[in-house]
């Protein structure tokens, strides 16, 4: 069996692509946009990225065929510094009440070490 | 649970923690961060409901017999999901995969604290139950209170 992608479905969080052993699902992120590509001819049928797929976007399928995503990538709703998580994984992480302001790592922890300080004024 | 709890009163931010962390994990998983009028050492808060075990994909992160939120490094695959749960910005990337402040595991076993802990001079930083580290804050700002009224200083 290979793997199906819902593309609509998918969140761009690439941990489908790190779990890949042979190097058929590939990203790139460039000027602002993320591209995941999925290349059939060199998928094992592990299906190792359905298991780990936190959405649910991947579903077997008997067939292959090669396929391909982008996501904008956001920026910082601080510093505007872009980032390495995309808009929807963002919305995501909104929408499971991880957070309600989107930081990067590194405003996050400057803005809690500054909440916990404030309280020893 | 047992942890790491900052005391930010304390710290005069000489950065020995940070020092310590580095000696004992080659890279410095607490960082001292320095504002008008205060310092405050920020490492991982080994949360009781940690966002970052829920969002691991892989089950890659665990809590440990001590409490200690811990990365199974064979199992995580570097997929950033967790640094985008946690509050505090705190997994960070080394390579391909997440490292993390892990509470000093071999020293824990030895009967030791962690590193930054004990080395921490001013006891700005203490390994304690949440609950002890509360009542001993309490403790301290009644102190506070009973001092300004025994000279006579206005109160707060």
């Amino acid at each position: 069996m290979f793997p199906s992608f819902d593309w609509e479905k998918c969140i761009g969080c690439i941990a489908c692509v790190r779990t890949c052993m042979g190097g058929a699902l590939s990203y790139t992120d460039r000027e602002g946009i993320r591209t995941i590509t999925f290349e059939p001819g060199l998928c094992d049928g592990d299906l190792l990225c359905l298991k780990l797929c936190p959405v649910g976007a991947i579903k077997p399928s008997p067939k292959s065929s090669g396929s391909s995503a982008t996501f904008p990538l956001a920026r910082c709703e601080n510093c505007g510094k872009l980032t390495d998580f995309t808009v929807k994984e963002v919305e995501w992480g909104k929408e499971r009440g991880l957070f309600d302001v989107f930081l990067c790592p590194e405003c996050k922890r400057v803005e809690s070490a500054k909440r916990i300080g404030e309280g020893f004024e | 649970m047992t942890g790491i709890l900052i005391d930010p009163g304390k710290c005069i931010a000489c950065r020995a923690c940070e020092v310590a962390c580095e000696r004992e994990h080659g890279r410095s998983f607490i960082t001292v961060f320095e504002f008008e009028g205060s310092a405050v050492p920020l490492n991982c808060r080994h949360c009781e409901k940690a966002p970052c075990i829920e969002a691991c994909p892989t089950g890659a992160l665990f809590r440990d017999k001590d409490g200690a939120v811990i990365v199974d490094i064979k199992k995580c695959i570097g997929c950033d999901m967790c640094l985008l749960a946690c509050p505090f910005g705190i997994p960070e990337m080394a390579g391909k995969i997440m490292v993390k402040c892990d509470l000093c595991p071999e020293r824990r076993a030895k009967g030791k604290l962690p590193l930054c802990v004990q080395t921490c001079p001013t006891g700005a930083l203490t390994y304690e139950e949440p609950n002890g580290f509360s009542v001993r804050r309490r403790k301290s700002y009644a102190e506070r209170i009973a001092l300004r009224r025994a000279h006579d200083v206005p109160q707060l």
